[in-house]
């Protein structure tokens, strides 16, 4: 049942939390560390992938931009999920969010760590 | 045992907008009624439903049925 590979990191920083670098520096080590990956984002963590919204942002000049971070978790197969109610109170739809951002809550985050799953939160 | 008896009950819940843990609790209270082999009509119009429903069933062994988003029909198994 236990899958020491499976990392869920609940992300709920928005940005105007450093602690938002960390979650996504995190990811991006994990996933280049070949785990697999999933980001949980609730509350202002949706912001993260809101179209256009990380473009500018950098919140720890020594982490990378905000962007890269989130695509190049992307690319390496790493899994977002977006809590649906925390989307929606924001106005955000499937169609707000960026390619390979997914609305899915809970029971979709909860799978993993029924399977295994290591879980970090911020 | 009758046949009447064998034969599975059918329940339906309208989940509305309900999403993420307020649609997972609503599925549990409404399957608690029923009996294994009861089947449940679930309306969920949360786009997350499309990923949850399937992962709630998978975690808790419901037998998923159907799914075509918004309709899900699910299979109550035994406690």
């Amino acid at each position: 049942m236990s899958d020491s590979k499976k990392l869920v990191i609940v992300n709920s920083r928005g940005f105007d939390d450093e602690r938002s670098s960390v979650a996504w520096s995190i990811a991006n080590t994990a996933v280049a560390s070949g785990m697999d990956v999933t980001v949980f984002l609730v509350a202002a963590g949706a912001d993260w992938v809101r179209k256009g919204a990380a473009q500018v942002a950098q919140l720890n000049p020594l982490d990378p931009p905000m962007n890269t971070m989130i695509g190049n978790f992307l690319e390496s197969g790493g899994r977002i999920l977006v809590c649906p109610p925390c989307a929606k109170v924001r106005g955000y739809t499937q169609e707000s969010l960026i390619d390979g951002a997914i609305l899915a809550g809970a029971p979709s985050m909860l799978e993993e760590i029924a399977a295994g799953a290591a879980s970090l939160s911020f | 045992m009758s046949i009447s008896k064998d034969r599975p009950r059918s329940a339906r819940w309208d989940a509305g907008q309900l999403g993420c843990g307020g649609l997972a609790f609503g599925l549990r209270r409404a399957l608690a009624p029923l009996r294994a082999g009861d089947l449940l009509e679930l309306l969920a119009h949360d786009a997350g439903a499309a990923l949850d429903v399937p992962a709630w069933c998978r975690i808790t062994g419901h037998d998923l049925v159907l799914a075509t988003h918004p309709r899900y029909i699910i299979q109550k198994i035994g406690d």
